[in-house]
Order: C-alpha cells, then sequence, then structure tokens
C-alpha cells in the first residue's frame, strides 16, 4: 500500500490539489460578497511590490520631466523655432498635462454633483484579459475605502471594489458577467438588470417585450438594489431583439471606456445611506 | 538556488502582468509570464516541483484578477502535464518547447473558459485568430528566455 502511494504520489498531489483548487473557485464565482483570507493574503502580500512599481515609475515620469527641461534649456534656438508646434499643443509632457487637468476637472465636476463623501483613486492596472473584469487602483490609505464600496467616473459607472489592502484596492468591474446592476432607461424609465456579458459589453435583463426600447436610448442606474446610487450613467442600448420570447434582449455598450481608464472616484457610503434625490447625477 | 530562481521567476512574472495592466490597453497579446515560467519548471523538473509551481504562479497571478482560484487551476494542470510529457520525452530543444508553449497556451485558455463555464460563468470561447497570436507570442518569448536562463544564470 505505501508502494502504490508513493509511486503515485505526484498524481495524488495533482489530484488533490485541483480538487482543492475547484472548491477555491467555486465558492468565489458563486458571488460570494466580500474577499477570502486567502485571497486577502495575497492581494495584502503582492501591495508592497504594487507599490513599489508604481514608485519607479512615478520616478521615471519626473526624471523624464527634468531632462525634457535641461534639453531645452540647451537647445534654445531650436526651442523658438519649435514655437508654432508647442502653441499647437504637440509638446508631449505639456499633452500629457492638459489632458490629466482636463480629466480631473471633469472629475471635480462630479465630485461636486455628487454631494456624499468621495475619494479619489488611480486606476493602476485595468483589465487585460476579456474573461476577467477586474482592475487595480491606487487610493490613499486611511481613507476609508472599504470592499462593497461603488466606483464611478465622470463617463458613469465603473464598479465596486472587491479587495483592499492599504493602499491598493481590487475593482470588480460593470462588465463582469457576475455584475447585476439595476438600471432604467433614460428616455422611457424602462427598468432591468445590467450584467457583463464577459466580452468587455453588457447586456439588460428582465426587460418585457413590450417596453418601449431604442438603439441609443442611454441606461441608468435605477438604486433600487440598494448599492449603486440613481443616476449614474452605465450604457447605451446599441441592439433590442424581440424574439418570440416574452423577453427582449437588449445589448448595451459600457458608457465608461475600461481600457483607458486612468482616474477614478470610490463613493465612500453605499448609495442605502444617502438621500435619494442627493445622489442623482443626472436630471 | 532553486528556490532563489523561483522566487526571482515569480517576481518577475508579477511584475510583467502588473507593468502589462497599467501600460498597455487591454486586448492586446502579450506574453504571459506565469505561463512561461510554469512550462520551464515543467520541462526541466520532475512532476512534484513543477506542478507545485503551476499553483503558486496561478495563485501569485490570481491575486490580480477574479474569481480567485481560476488561473491556480489551470496552471496547476499545465505544470503537471508538460512535466509528465517532459518525463516522457526531450524536451529540452527550441521546437519541443516552441509547440509545448503554443498548445499550453491554447490548453491553458480552452480549460479556464470550461472552468469558468462548469461553475456557471458562461462559455465566452475568444477569438481563435487572438488566441493563437497569443499563443505564438508566448512561444518565442518562452524560448528566448529559456535560452536566457539555461546560458546565464
Amino acid at each position: 500500500m505505501v508502494h502504490w502511494l508513493s509511486e503515485r504520489k505526484s498524481s495524488i498531489l495533482f489530484i488533490s490539489l485541483l480538487s482543492f483548487l475547484l472548491v477555491l473557485v467555486s465558492y468565489h464565482a458563486k458571488g460570494e460578497r466580500g474577499q477570502s483570507r486567502l485571497e486577502e493574503a495575497l492581494f495584502w502580500a503582492g501591495t508592497p511590490v504594487l507599490k513599489t512599481v508604481d514608485r519607479i515609475t512615478g520616478g521615471m515620469r519626473g526624471l523624464r520631466e527634468r531632462f525634457s527641461t535641461l534639453r531645452d534649456l540647451r537647445m534654445e534656438n531650436e526651442r523658438i523655432r519649435e514655437e508654432l508646434s508647442r502653441v499647437r499643443n504637440v509638446d508631449p509632457l505639456r499633452e500629457e498635462y492638459r489632458l490629466e487637468n482636463q480629466r480631473l476637472r471633469l472629475l471635480l465636476g462630479l465630485r461636486e454633483t455628487l454631494t456624499y463623501p468621495l475619494v479619489g483613486a488611480r486606476v493602476t492596472r485595468r483589465p487585460d484579459d476579456e474573461a476577467f473584469q477586474t482592475a487595480i487602483l491606487s487610493i490613499p490609505p486611511d481613507a476609508g475605502v472599504e470592499v462593497l464600496m461603488p466606483v464611478v467616473s465622470p463617463a458613469g459607472l465603473v464598479g465596486q471594489i472587491r479587495t483592499v489592502s492599504g493602499s491598493k484596492a481590487m475593482v470588480h468591474l460593470i462588465t463582469d458577467r457576475n455584475s447585476g446592476i439595476a438600471v432604467l432607461t433614460q428616455r422611457r424609465r424602462v427598468q432591468g438588470i445590467v450584467s457583463g456579458e464577459g466580452t468587455g459589453n453588457l447586456r439588460m435583463e428582465y426587460v418585457v417585450r413590450s417596453s418601449d426600447i431604442q438603439v441609443g436610448d442611454l441606461v441608468l442606474t435605477s438604486g433600487l438594489e440598494g448599492i449603486f446610487p440613481k443616476g449614474i450613467a452605465v450604457g447605451t442600448v446599441t441592439g433590442v431583439r424581440k424574439g418570440e420570447s416574452l423577453i427582449q434582449k437588449v445589448e448595451l455598450a459600457p458608457a465608461v471606456a475600461f481600457h483607458r481608464l486612468e482616474e477614478v472616484l470610490v463613493l465612500l457610503k453605499p448609495a442605502d445611506d444617502l438621500p435619494r434625490e442627493e445622489s442623482r447625477v443626472f436630471p | 538556488m532553486f528556490f532563489l530562481k523561483a522566487g526571482g521567476g515569480l517576481l518577475l512574472a508579477y511584475l510583467t502582468l502588473y507593468l502589462q495592466g497599467k501600460i498597455l490597453p487591454g486586448s492586446i497579446p502579450h506574453p504571459d509570464g506565469f505561463l512561461i515560467l510554469v512550462v520551464y519548471y515543467g520541462v526541466t523538473r520532475p512532476q512534484i516541483p513543477a506542478t507545485m509551481m503551476g499553483t503558486v504562479a496561478g495563485l501569485a497571478e490570481d491575486s490580480l484578477s477574479w474569481p480567485f482560484g481560476i488561473h491556480a487551476f489551470t496552471k496547476t494542470t499545465v505544470g503537471y502535464i508538460v512535466s509528465g510529457l517532459g518525463s516522457r520525452f526531450l524536451l529540452n530543444q527550441p521546437v519541443p518547447q516552441f509547440l509545448i508553449l503554443l498548445i499550453g497556451t491554447v490548453v491553458e485558455v480552452a480549460l479556464q473558459r470550461t472552468v469558468l463555464a462548469m461553475i456557471g460563468q458562461g462559455l465566452v470561447w475568444p477569438n481563435p485568430g487572438s488566441l493563437i497570436l497569443q499563443g505564438l507570442i508566448n512561444a518565442v518569448a518562452g524560448v528566448a528566455l529559456f535560452r536566457f536562463v539555461d546560458r546565464f544564470l
């Protein structure tokens, strides 16, 4: 028996590991809200590495800035000749700051519209695979960010905090298959539930056949699930299919371009804690 | 030396994954450092360390995505299968390594999507063209890295 076991120890280890991992995946995929100890520990262990990378890339940006200034001083004559192109904003660094300023202004506008506690965060990792719709945020430490808090951008709803560790947080994007957001259309107030397609797009479910939905309709959060505040843009209708059934299939393009997302706001309180009228973003 | 190399490889793969998500826009195919690491241990080590490396690498990858455990599941399987093949065939040449990395990428993605479908996440197959491209990128980067490691480390 011992001989038999020792001959097959790699297969036994493999089967045991697979069984354990299958249980682990099923547990997490079941839609359990919150994080497990193992997930939390691994995310925590990786946080110093991620922070170091952010510091290095930030430092490189500063270095690039200094180098650019030095080069400008040494090449004054050429700079005068390039005056015209600088006026046209072709200087990449200036253009970068201009665009950042533009995005931050939009965030500031959103912060003023949403009259409850918010904290700004920088997106340090975007989703790189259609099947895994998560992003990593760099958040101010001790800002009060907690699991399940909604995340928004000036363009619309981004998702929900899944894991927090120090100055890093993982966001579960709305394009994930497990998302379920109560929504309504802005034009005819048709209600439904939006979830991810798993391909980066969204679908609106539980919309009865007789409901008036058209391509181009703006879809907003309705706030009925008690997590996301009412009135945040979720997406735009891109297709409506009325088959044989009583329910029509509605396809949406997300309001947020997740692959270009750079700064977001985390809502520090869930929607249920807030007065409904104050949580309105759009008229 | 084994643990130092393994730890260094894991750290490098982790940094690469994080930087890819930080710098490259999504959907642009890029090398999967964790898969390359697991295949390397699969072709150079016995089944138990290769399988364990698959689990550890997958869990490290899972800490940056969701659902937690899916990459550990697929990478454990890849590590076990590749090390099994490694004990039966000669896989220390670039051509078999290239093929193992290419097929390993396809097998991993197919397994990933199948498990996700089995646990109720729906079945979404990736575009075959981009999957093959992903496999070729992994194969080219992997073979180059294997040569580098064998020669200098």
